[in-house]
């Protein structure tokens, strides 16, 4: 039972991976992809060389999106290849909901409220 | 002419980001990153003074307060200075001698500390880190023994203890510390941040600090 088992998890593997190799294939299929979202979309963006970040779409050249990372201070605008990228997603339906916020908000509250009380305490103990 | 630059001058910045060389790796650091930081912290300091009083009351607790500068090595790896001082606390402990009442000892420290922390996470607006450090914990302290009365036998006359204080005693200890928590930026320069820091001696912990306080980038 143990190899037959075996035997199905490895032809399940190697049913999938010509499929990853096909999609990572070039960066035609990035290409296309940025030719079909507006210019502003806040994309989620994963390079073959491992690093991932978030950027605004500015643009595209014939080899290269152009980003803006999004960061705390501004950096310059980036050109990356096409074939430098791995993965690329929209960030449009991504943002933060209220509950999150909410949720986020209270437990800073009463992390905050909590720290004062036993900052309070320690210093009047005894 | 007037036409001419100012049509020169927009052509230039349109081209400006087309003019980006392309690139296979992204460069999410500012050309003038921040090389400094420096805050300060208000926190809670729980002390381990096991070697003297009662297991059930063998830490004390402090209100602190500190400031701290570091210098940022790369965009990752910062080294840096803390100097943090504690309110005055104590402990109880009760002598075994029937002729004595409880022992207050008193303390107050103030810690400096060098270290090195790894910030992860690049160019962002929240940072978790963790670090290591040497803690030099300057302690002063005194015995505090309050005034006692005690009747040797129901007829006898009560005995008074006199109450006592000992002069203040200096002791200085080093320890390695390790430290973790984050940062949060509330603008560009400026962050909140929290963190959670323990020293160690070789038999067990020997204090353990919560701190929160805000500084600047610069």
């Amino acid at each position: 039972m143990t190899v037959t088992r075996s035997i199905a998890l490895f032809l399940s593997l190697m049913l999938t991976l010509p499929n990853t190799a096909a999609a990572q294939a070039g960066g035609d299929v990035w290409r296309d992809f940025v030719a079909k979202v507006d210019v502003g979309t806040e994309l989620d963006v994963h390079l073959q060389n491992g690093q991932h970040f978030r950027a605004t779409l500015l643009g595209t050249r014939d080899d290269a999106v152009l980003l803006q990372p999004r960061t705390r201070v501004t950096v310059p605008v980036q050109a990356v290849a096409f074939d430098a990228i791995a993965r690329m997603a929209s960030r449009r339906d991504r943002g933060m909901g209220a509950g999150k916020a909410a949720l986020i908000g209270i437990a800073s509250g009463a992390a905050t409220f909590l720290a004062i009380v036993a900052i309070v305490f320690a210093a009047i103990d005894d | 002419m007037r036409t001419v630059l100012a049509a020169v001058a927009a052509t230039c910045l349109v081209a400006s980001p087309v003019c980006a060389q392309t690139t296979t790796d992204v460069t999410l650091q500012p050309e003038n990153r921040a090389r400094w930081d420096a805050a300060f912290h208000l926190g809670w300091l729980g002390v381990n003074k096991a070697e003297i009083a009662p297991e059930w009351n063998n830490w004390y607790d402090a209100a602190s307060a500190g400031g701290s500068a570091a210098y940022y090595l790369t965009p990752h790896v910062k080294v840096g200075i803390d100097i943090t001082r504690g309110t005055q606390n104590h402990v109880y402990s009760y002598p075994t001698s029937y002729i004595a009442g409880p022992r207050q000892d008193e303390f107050r420290t103030t810690t400096f500390t060098g270290t090195v922390a790894y910030q992860l996470l690049d160019n962002a607006w929240f940072h978790p880190f963790v670090g290591v450090g040497i803690d030099v914990v300057r302690e002063s302290a005194r015995v505090n023994l309050p005034e006692y009365v005690f009747r040797p036998s129901p007829t006898a006359p009560p005995v008074i203890v006199p109450a006592q204080i000992s002069d203040w005693q200096l002791s200085v200890n080093a320890r390695p510390m390790l430290t973790a928590g984050f940062k949060g930026y509330v603008s560009e320069r400026a962050f909140l941040r929290s963190e959670l820091r323990a020293a160690f001696s070789s038999k067990r912990t020997e204090s353990v600090e919560w701190r929160s306080g805000f500084g600047f980038d610069f």
